[in-house]
Formats: C-alpha cells, sequence, structure tokens
C-alpha cells in the first residue's frame, strides 16, 4: 500500500522562485495493483517517484509506503522498493553480470542467491548472452532490459517504472512491456507496479488505474473505464436512417430514457449517395451527463438504444456512429479542459480528495 | 585513469633522466631532494584527478540515482567515494617512488641517505596522505555541492594550487626543521579529519540527486 495525503514538494533554488514539483497529492495505491502514472513534461511524475524511493523528502505532507513513514523509515522503504530510473545509469566499464552484481550486494544478498537470481532473471528478459559483456556496448533496448532485471534483483514489493519503454522501437518496447506482465503473473500478486510514461497505450494495457497529473497537481485518478466515462459528459452518437421518421410518441420515449440526455433529428444531414431516392436523416443521441452513477460502459448503452431503434418497424438502420475512446481521447479531454479552467482543477485537488 | 598512467611514466623517465645525465649536469642532489616533493605531489595530483574523474563519470551516465535508491547509507557511499580514489592514488605513488628510488640508487646516481632525516620522512608517510587525503575531500565534497562541471575543475586547479604553494614551503624547509613538519602535517590531519566530518554530513541523498 502507497498512502499520499497531501503530498508537497518544493526545489528551493537560490535566486529564482520556487518550483513546486508537486502540490498537495494524494493517491492511494492499493497491493497488487498496477498504478499508471500520466503527466505532459515536468508535471511531476519523476519527483513522485523520486519520493517514493526515498530519494527526496517530502516538503510537507505525509507519504506512507508499505505500511512506513517516508522521513522516519527511508531504510526499510528503500529495501522493498526497485526503482527503473529514466536513464539505465549502468556502469558502461564493467559487464553486465557485474553491474547486477554490485546491486545484489548492495541490497545485502548472498553470493549464491545474486547468481541464481541474474541467472533467472536474464533468462525472463532474454539477455543471458549479454551477461560477460561490457554494458557501454549494449543497444538502448539491452540496457533498458538489464537495468529493469536491476530493478527486480531483490525481489521488491514495490516497482516503480519510470518510463520503462522511452526511447526504445516497438519490438523491444513491445518485450519491455510483455516482461512486466510476465513478471506481475509470476509474483504471487501483492507487488505493486507504478509506471509512469507518455505512452498513453502503453499504460493502457498495463494498468487497471491510472492518475493524471499536471503541474504538481492531481488533475483525475480512477480506473480507466471511469475515466472515460468521464467523457460522456457531452458525449453522443449518432445513427443513420433511411425510409422512414421516427414517430414524436417514440422520441419521446427515447429521451426519457436514464441513459439518454437529449436527442435531435437532423435532415438531410450527409450527402445523398448519388442516385438515391431515399433521403437519409440522422438520429443525434446525446448520453446522460452523470456517467458515475450508470454502471455501464457507453459501448452496451448505445448497443441497447440501436436495439430500440431497430425495433421500429418504419425505421431502417443505415449506420450507426460513436466513437471509442481510448485512454488517449480521455488524456487529452482532461489536459483541454484544464486549460479551459485551470482553477477548477486546484479545487479538485484540494484537500479531502480520494 | 589518464592519471594513473601518465602519472608513474612521467617520475619514472624524470629518475632515468638523473641516472643519464645527473653526473654531467651536477644535480645527483636533487635527485634525492625531489624525492619528498614528487611524494606529496603525486598523491594528490591522482587521488583528485580519479575523484574527479568518478563523478564527472556518474554525471554523464547517471549512475548515481539507481545506487542511491538502494539502502546503502550516505556515510558508506561518501567513505567509498573517498577511499576509491584515496586508496589506489598512494598504492601507485608509493609503487612508483620505490622504483624511483631503486632507480636512482641502483644507478648510484645519488646518495639516496640525505633523504632519510625525520622531517623528510615525516613528509613521505604522513604529509602526503594527509594532503592527499584533504585534497580528496574538498574534491568529492565539490563535486556533490557543485552542479556546473567546469566549476569543479576550477576548484580542482585551487587545490592544484594550494599543492604548489606548499611545495615552495617544503622545499625551503623539509631537510631543517622537524618541528615545523611536525606541526604542518598535524594542521593537515586535522583538517582532514574535519573534512571527513564535514563531507559526511552535507553528503545527503537530495544533494547528491541534483547536483550529480
Ligand atoms: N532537482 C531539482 N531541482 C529543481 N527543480 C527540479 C528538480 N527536479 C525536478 N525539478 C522540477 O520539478 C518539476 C517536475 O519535474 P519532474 O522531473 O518530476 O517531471 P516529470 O513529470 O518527470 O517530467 P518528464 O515527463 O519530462 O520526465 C519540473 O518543473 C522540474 O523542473
Ligand atoms: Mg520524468
Amino acid at each position: 500500500m502507497i498512502r499520499a495525503n497531501e503530498l508537497t514538494k518544493k526545489f528551493r533554488l537560490k535566486g529564482e522562485i520556487d518550483i513546486v514539483a508537486l502540490n498537495s497529492v494524494s493517491i492511494q495505491v492499493r497491493d497488487g495493483e498496477v498504478f499508471g502514472l500520466l503527466g505532459p513534461n515536468g508535471a511531476g511524475k519523476t519527483t513522485f517517484m523520486r519520493l517514493i524511493s526515498c530519494l527526496l523528502s517530502p516538503t510537507s505532507g505525509t507519504l506512507e509506503v508499505a505500511g512506513f513513514d517516508c522521513t522516519r523509515n527511508p531504510v526499510e522503504i528503500r529495501n522493498k522498493i526497485g526503482l527503473l530510473c529514466e536513464e539505465p545509469g549502468l556502469y558502461e566499464r564493467q559487464t553486465v553480470f557485474n553491474n547486477l552484481s554490485l546491486y545484489g550486494e548492495l541490497y545485502g544478498m548472498e553470493r549464491d542467491e545474486i547468481e541464481d537470481r541474474i541467472d533467472e532473471l536474464s533468462a525472463l528478459l532474454d539477455f543471458k548472452n549479454l551477461l560477460e559483456m561490457k554494458s557501454g556496448r549494449l543497444s538502448k533496448g539491452q540496457r533498458q532490459r538489464v537495468s529493469l532485471a536491476r530493478a527486480l534483483l531483490h525481489e521488491p514489493e514495490i516497482l516503480l517504472l519510470d518510463e520503462p519503454t522511452a526511447n526504445l522501437d516497438p519490438v523491444s518496447a513491445n518485450a519491455v512491456r510483455e516482461a512486466i506482465r510476465q513478471i506481475q503473473r509470476q509474483s504471487d500478486n501483492n507487488r505493486i507496479v507504478i509506471v509512469c510514461s507518455h505512452n498513453l497505450d502503453e499504460v493502457e494495457k498495463l494498468c487497471k488505474r491510472v492518475a493524471i497529473i499536471d503541474n504538481g497537481h492531481i488533475v483525475e485518478t480512477g480506473s480507466i473505464d471511469n475515466l472515460e466515462h468521464e467523457l460522456w459528459k457531452s458525449e453522443s452518437f449518432e445513427i443513420v436512417l433511411k425510409g422512414g421518421t421516427p414517430s414524436s410518441d417514440f422520441l419521446e420515449y427515447l429521451a426519457k430514457l436514464d441513459v439518454v440526455g437529449d436527442v435531435q433529428i437532423i435532415h438531410n444531414a450527409r450527402e445523398e449517395p448519388i442516385g438515391s431516392t431515399d433521403s437519409h436523416l440522422v438520429l443525434k443521441i446525446g448520453l446522460r451527463s452523470s456517467p458515475r452513477s450508470i454502471d455501464r460502459n457507453s459501448e452496451d448503452i448505445i448497443a441497447d438504444v440501436v436495439k430500440l431503434v431497430a425495433a421500429q418497424s418504419n425505421l431502417k438502420i443505415v449506420s450507426v456512429s460513436s466513437e471509442k475512446h481510448s485512454l488517449e481521447d480521455v488524456y487529452l479531454k482532461l489536459m483541454r479542459d484544464k486549460m479551459d479552467d485551470v482553477k477548477e482543477f486546484q479545487e479538485m485537488s484540494a484537500p479531502g480528495q480520494d | 585513469m589518464l592519471p594513473i598512467l601518465i602519472g608513474p611514466f612521467l617520475i619514472l623517465a624524470l629518475g632515468f633522466f638523473y641516472v643519464t645525465f645527473g653526473s654531467a649536469l651536477q644535480f645527483e642532489e636533487t635527485s634525492t631532494l625531489i624525492l619528498p616533493f614528487l611524494a606529496v605531489l603525486f598523491p594528490i595530483g591522482i587521488a583528485s584527478g580519479i575523484a574527479m574523474d568518478s563523478f564527472v563519470g556518474e554525471r554523464t551516465r547517471r549512475t548515481i540515482e539507481p545506487i542511491l535508491a538502494t539502502p546503502i547509507t550516505e556515510r558508506a557511499l561518501f567513505v567509498a567515494k573517498v577511499l576509491a580514489s584515496f586508496l589506489p592514488a598512494m598504492i601507485v605513488s608509493y609503487c612508483t617512488l620505490i622504483a624511483y628510488s631503486l632507480l636512482i640508487a641502483t644507478a648510484k646516481a645519488s646518495n639516496l641517505t640525505v633523504v632519510f632525516s625525520p622531517a623528510s620522512l615525516s613528509i613521505i608517510f604522513w604529509q602526503a596522505p594527509a594532503i592527499a587525503l584533504v585534497g580528496t575531500c574538498i574534491m568529492i565534497i565539490a563535486s556533490a555541492k557543485i552542479r556546473d562541471p567546469r566549476a569543479a575543475m576550477q576548484i580542482g586547479n585551487v587545490i592544484m594550487l594550494g599543492v604548489l604553494f606548499g611545495f615552495f614551503y617544503i622545499f625551503s624547509s623539509y631537510m631543517s626543521e622537524f618541528e615545523i613538519t611536525i606541526l604542518v602535517n598535524s594542521l593537515l590531519t586535522v583538517s582532514a579529519l574535519v573534512l571527513l566530518l564535514m563531507g559526511n554530513k552535507s553528503f545527503t541523498r537530495e544533494e547528491i540527486l541534483s547536483r550529480i
């Protein structure tokens, strides 16, 4: 369990104004969870990771990691944490094996244990053939895998991955992601993994819950599905009809459904296909704006509404168009909203949230 | 790495120079008189060189962050950094100086007994390590405090300048005034200890992380 409560980190630079890298951040990450941390450059993601691994101490607020307080018991916390930094940071003149065994020693592991672990991890991450190579000769992807192994060497309870696949080609990136998934499957499933990344697709594939952070503030936390719901507020979908017009009773009935916000008919909204005699019309259906109360995803709801329309004998459905929202859409929308109203978000991440 | 390779080479070249031309140019005496001077200059040169090199390396390769994430204590890290510069420097220096002494002794270029006065012995075996330790500590504290590698380099130069001043002092007095030498040695030892304590205190993870 990681519990941050109104965690604030300021950097004090001589002759300049303070940089507030994290501003009263409150987050909880549960055991066994793969948690994503998203945000633009300079948002404070790395700072958060460094606070968790006790490399920095908080300016104010509290941070509890695996039951220990980060200012009182940093050593206990460090023993439980595996950190993959933004840069691999290998000693280039040393072999891969020596790089890894040095860390084993720093974590107080026995010689045999270190060798067994290196054996196991190099097989898992597919660099057994590189063990005797000087790490200065490795490619970026190979370095990344070695440093992932280094973070895993002492079987940490908490794994922090700061941009694990940045700068990797798609194949290596996928290999690293696959390794992360495999590690998570192998572990007794109590390990916390925090992934921080700009690659939304990756976070979507790896994580169930995410926090979106910007300018030191938490913009949003929640499961990806829930965040998608957030977007419904003003989302709608369209059904293109042919041959008939819905009766006003039916339209009224649709509008009264608790998942539907409003219903609109747009005549001649589309260009007619050449030679068409029937005119098309478009039914534009807005979804309800309080998504959290509804425990279903948008696709199911759209499918239900379409079924209702299709059941009307006078209506013929030509097509249904709705956007499927990826995490990227969620993220972009949240960021846009944030730009629109910075103040509102400050209130959202104010004390008492989460 | 460079100072370790070049230093001994230069000193032994100097030895050969004395052996070959010493008698002709009538400066056999200097070949021994210079021994304490080399003993002082050489270790600090190598030690601060290694210290600087190791921090430049950590900085450019970003190797310090994962190290700081391990449970290693700040004190252990500081001591490791000091010893990693100091010990090899002392070992290389003494080996080179022994080789140098053997060289000029076997060639009978000079009478080595000149150098075995208490003052010069205390310089070789006490002052030299103390100065090297002071230089190393300053270098490591400076590296952990100063972000700009060029600024760190300048500090390195200032250290060398201090050593050169020390050299003039040694050259003028090491054969005669034992008491002064002991006083200077004690002062240096105390300052080395103070610097060790200081470094130990100021060597915090946060500081190191934001500088290196
Ligand atoms: N040691 C430091 N001294 C001063 N300011 C710092 C320090 N470390 C980080 N900052 C500042 O804190 C803010 C957050 O930085 P951080 O590295 O946490 O961002 P990030 O989300 O990891 O960004 P990126 O995606 O670019 O890695 C930035 O404005 C940065 O300039
Ligand atoms: Mg970062």
